[in-house]
């Protein structure tokens, strides 16, 4: 960063030595007593008789002594300033410019920390671990709840990408986000909030499907001040959150504390009606905008002979029926078909069904498999035997139409296919037979039949996409239908972006994209309300952060319930962080590239240059700033840049 | 964004005028800023010929909001003593005498009236901010530059073959009140340090590992980093001397090798695998000595 030590520039402020050659040789000698000729150090020494020099009484303050400021210019002796009798100071340096010295000059520039990049719904992390630091929860969660309706299903379920980015992940281990945010979420469980809205709409907006898109876009128009009204084919809200995720990763208390909370904003819910079945699109004409949500409600198929006997079904039927009917008996073995995040909730819920013998079969490897990792951890500890590189070619029905076994091959990995991942192929001759009870495929989701209008497709022309049809005009769309990544939070991403492009579209103003984004991450609802300024809209890596300042310390243990505890029924399996455990993570959180007010660049600074402001914040004194980038390099967090100096040395 | 439970980490009075005219990055100015913090107004300097003389400010400026007086290069201790005699004459007992010196005003030339005074058991806090070497007049060795340093007058050819002296043992040698080691790079311990240096009566002496940017060969920026490193690799242990006797490391070393604190400046760039070597296990050794002596008994228990 720095280079050598730069002298002062010609033309600019004189540094020290200039006025002093003013001096007369033969006064300036009265001190008489310099060991050597240099006009420096010795000349001042107070030395004789003491009578007539007079050392400043140090019992008076500094600014007493100096007659009650301190002098700050150039000096110049002569009839009306006459010099000292003995070579005592008569000013101070402080009218020496040394910011002439600079060629770099730090600046503070906050950054966006990595995990809020990381997180499709820019959850403002640091700032929450500042507050959980400092036991302000209510703040907290106002603060989550600004860019995400849903932490408490976030805090259990969410894929926690931010955690992936944590730079301190590339320093010991990630800090701990999803289980702080659950904690915020649970500790403020009981709050009567009362979440301010916008100033009141009038339009209306139609919301086809209840899952965590159409809920979190219905959440944020509704703070914007719209009457929204939300179509559900189902009796109840939550999509795959209350049909697919079992209740032992997300309890329904939470799952409708939450949802709720969006309702008790002044959703109209039309639940029980398919759109396009129930109704017609064209019923949705007098809204003044539109949004699809549907998800993808539709199972794959494997596309092999047995698939449709009696006692074969898809995942997302296996999960639907556990979850509004409640446990039941499916015999006591099961064969399960699939790597994803429905096939683990399969065969762990089939495990506290009281299936003993649980079989997953997968044509990839354990490396290869969609689900989130440390759910497949899980179901090995809960005991599901899982067959890597397995591919069934069918299944055995005996004259009932009743599968009794499935007939599988064994795989090996060639080189990647269009997913980039490893293509499958099987290995001839190894074919063999499991027998079973239930056969439960789940291999993936498509897109159910009445997710839109026929004649409608999806477009993505714009800076969000839309779905087009030729009879119903445009929607807005978000969730599974329309995104990439196939998760809650992308889902809950999708429905704020819709929310901004509605509102946008309403209000015939255009949405700064770009400055809503953070960084290259998500987009925040906080800064489409100017209630936080884009900034300096950059991330900050690990090379910003200084080591030295952070002790190496793993992150707080996961608490969970015991496999045996736990495979008797569908408790919660993950228990959460008790309030010490989220304070210890809170502290272990750099604040990258967002200052804390540590003062260290005030402390280091060998100029005086950086002022502490009674508020907390620092500024630079250009004047004198020398550039040396100390401050810069002792921000523990990236919190200061060194940057070219064209302006002068005087500016801001 | 702010926190605003904290407690400032610096006490408030700024006795550091900016406009002083130490290179960029310099140690020595933050010694000296972070020491009159910990000291307060009713302070006077007493300041041999050093690059201090000249941060203070040509005549007729200073820039310290404390009175200075200069003195030549080798009478620190005995101005320092005289400038104490007179406070005490005058009943002025609460004000606190300094002398500031270098690595050349302590080690060398100073050494006969620093010990003269400290063997006297003189009321002063006698300070040694270190760069390691005679850096005012273009970065000539010391008895304080390190084995093998790069300086002006032991260039590559003829290398300082000697190590450095251990100032901090002998002002112990002199059973004095109080003797410490501390460093820029460790402002809290340093602040700690000179508030409980004020409050002792009788010599006290606090050693500060002060950087040298142009004298190290190290980038400005780096001035307080490679200065840690010093601690964190041994080669400066920070640790506190009571009567002469008693020896408390302040500071856990981090584990970090030599290595790391040598390769980081270019005065040790020439230096050979072997030469690193050798350095390594003085430093293990004069480590492991220091130990022994944190666990002795004290004296009289
Ligand atoms: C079993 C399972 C487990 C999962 N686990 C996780 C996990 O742990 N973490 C994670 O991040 N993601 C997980 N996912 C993915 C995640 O659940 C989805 O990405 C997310 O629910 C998509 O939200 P959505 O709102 O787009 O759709 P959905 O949640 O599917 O909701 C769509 C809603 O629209 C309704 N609907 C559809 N068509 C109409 C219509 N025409 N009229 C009226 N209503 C209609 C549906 O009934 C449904 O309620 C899992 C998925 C499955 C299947
Ligand atoms: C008797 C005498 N010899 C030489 C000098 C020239 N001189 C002034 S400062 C200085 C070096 C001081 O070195 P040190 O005490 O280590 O302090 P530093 O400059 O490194 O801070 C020298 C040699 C002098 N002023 N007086
Ligand atoms: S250390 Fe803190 S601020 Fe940095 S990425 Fe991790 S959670 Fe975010
Ligand atoms: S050093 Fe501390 S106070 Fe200074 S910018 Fe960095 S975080 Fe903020």
């Amino acid at each position: 960063m720095s280079k050598p030590n730069q002298t002062a520039q010609p033309g600019k402020t004189a540094t020290t030595g200039a006025p002093v050659r003013t001096i007369e040789p033969a006064v300036a000698a009265t001190g008489g007593l310099a060991a050597d000729d240099e006009p420096t150090a010795e000349s001042h020494a107070v030395i004789g008789d003491g009578s007539n020099v007079s050392v400043p009484a140090p019992n008076k303050s500094a600014a007493e002594r100096q007659g009650g400021s301190e002098r700050s210019e150039p000096i110049r002796f002569g009839p009306s300033f006459p010099l000292p009798i003995a070579p005592i100071s008569q000013g101070t340096t402080a009218f020496i410019h040394t910011g002439s010295w600079r060629y770099l000059k730090p600046r503070y520039v906050n950054k966006v920390p990595p995990c809020r990049v990381g997180c499709p719904a820019a959850m403002p992390v640091e700032r929450v671990m500042t507050l959980v630091e400092g036991g302000k929860y209510e703040a907290a969660i106002r603060e989550i709840l600004d860019e995400n309706p849903f932490p408490g299903i976030c805090g259990r379920v969410c894929y926690h990408p931010c955690e992936t980015a944590c730079n301190r992940g590339q320093y010991d281990s990630p800090l701990a986000i999803q289980l702080t945010e659950r904690f915020i979420a649970d500790e403020t469980a009981d709050l009567d909030l009362q979440l301010e809205g916008g100033p009141r709409q009038k339009e209306s907006v139609a919301i086809v499907g209840g899952g965590p898109a159409g809920m979190a876009a219905a959440y944020f128009l509704l703070r914007l001040g719209y009457q929204v009204t939300l179509f559900e084919a189902e009796n109840r809200l939550g999509g795959i959150l209350r049909y697919g995720i079992p209740p032992y990763r997300l309890p329904r208390a939470i799952l409708d504390q939450e949802l709720n909370r969006v309702v008790a904003l002044g959703l109209k819910v039309q639940s029980g009606v398919r759109v396009g079945r129930d109704i017609p699109w064209s019923a949705l004409r007098g809204f003044n905008a539109r949004m699809l949500a549907p998800g993808l409600g539709k199972s794959r198929l494997l596309g092999i002979a047995g698939e449709d006997a009696q006692n074969a079904e898809s995942g997302l039927e296996f999960l639907r029926r556990f979850n509004t009917e409640g446990p039941r008996h499916i015999g006591k073995k099961l064969v399960v078909i699939g790597g994803g995040n429905t096939a683990i909730d399969v065969v762990r819920t089939a495990i506290r069904a009281g299936c003993g013998d649980v079989n997953l079969l997968y044509r990839r490897t354990r490396a290869e498999m969609p689900a989130l990792a440390g759910e497949v951890d899980e179901a090995d500890r809960e005991g599901v035997a899982m067959s890597f590189l397995s591919l069934p070619i069918r299944f055995i029905v005996d004259t009932a139409n009743r599968v009794v076994a499935v007939e599988a091959v064994k795989m090996k990995l060639s080189e990647p296919d269009e997913s980039n991942r490893p293509r499958p192929i099987p290995i001839p001759g190894s074919e063999w037979i499991i027998e079973t009870d239930h056969v439960v495929v789940a291999v993936g989701e498509s897109e159910h039949a009445s997710a839109m209008p026929d004649d409608a497709a999806l477009c993505r022309e714009q800076a969000f996409p839309l779905i087009q049809s030729g009879d119903q005009g445009e929607f807005y769309v978000g969730g599974d239908l329309s995104n990439d990544t196939l998760t809650v939070v992308s889902a809950i991403a999708s429905g704020k972006r819709a929310a901004i492009a509605i509102d946008s579209d309403l209000r015939g103003r255009l949405a700064d994209w770009k400055a809503i984004r953070v960084a290259d991450g998500g987009l925040s609802f906080t800064r489409y309300l100017g209630k936080e300024t884009p900034g300096h809209n950059r991330s900050i890596a690990i090379d910003r952060i200084n080591p030295d300042y952070f002790k190496k310390q793993e992150r707080a243990r996961t608490p969970r319930l015991s496999v045996r505890v736990r495979v008797a029924g569908f408790e919660e399996v993950n228990l959460g962080y008790a309030q010490s455990a989220a304070e210890v993570e809170a502290k272990r959180c750099f604040h990258c590239g967002v200052c804390t007010a540590c003062d260290n660049c005030y402390i280091f600074c060998p100029d005086a240059a950086v002022e502490k402001k009674p508020d907390n914040t620092f500024s630079i004194r250009y004047e004198y700033c020398k550039g040396c980038g100390i401050c810069a390099t002792e921000c523990p967090r990236g919190a200061l840049d060194m940057v070219a100096d064209e302006e002068g040395i005087n500016d801001e | 964004m702010s926190s605003d439970s904290r407690q400032p980490r610096l006490p408030a009075p700024e006795l550091l005028i900016s406009g002083h005219s130490a290179c960029q990055g310099c140690g020595a100015s933050v010694a000296m800023r972070l020491a009159l913090k910990a000291l307060g107004e009713q302070t006077i300097v007493v300041l041999p010929a050093c690059c201090w003389s000249i941060i203070a400010g040509a005549f007729p400026y200073t820039s310290l909001r404390v009175p200075v007086i200069h003195s030549a290069f080798e009478a620190a201790g005995a101005v320092a003593s005289g400038v104490r005699a007179a406070l005490d004459i005058t009943g002025q007992k609460n004000v606190q005498v300094l002398g500031w010196s270098g690595d050349g005003g302590t080690f060398d030339i100073g050494l006969q009236s620093l010990s003269g005074a400290v063997e006297r058991n003189e009321n002063v806090l006698f300070v040694c901010y270190d760069n390691e070497g005679y850096m005012n007049t273009g970065i000539q060795r010391s008895s304080a530059t390190p084995q093998y340093a790069w300086t002006t007058t032991t260039p590559e050819k003829y290398p300082k073959e000697t190590p450095k002296k251990n100032m901090a043992d002998i002002m112990a040698a002199h059973k004095i009140p109080y003797a410490a080691t501390t460093s820029v790079a460790f402002p809290d311990d340093l602040i700690f340090k000179f508030k409980k240096a004020a409050r002792i009566q009788g010599s006290r002496f606090i050693h500060i590992l002060s950087p040298c940017p142009p004298g190290w060969r190290i980038p400005s920026d780096q001035s307080i980093k490679v200065t840690r490193m010093a601690t964190q690799c041994n080669v400066f242990p920070i640790y506190e001397i009571e009567a002469g006797d008693n020896y408390y490391i302040n500071i856990e070393p981090e584990g970090v090798p030599v290595r790391d604190y040598l390769k980081a400046q270019g005065r040790f760039s020439h230096l050979s695998a072997e030469a690193i070597e050798q350095i390594q296990r003085r430093v293990d050794f004069e480590w492991e000595r220091l130990l022994h002596k944190a666990m002795m008994k004290r004296f009289g228990e």
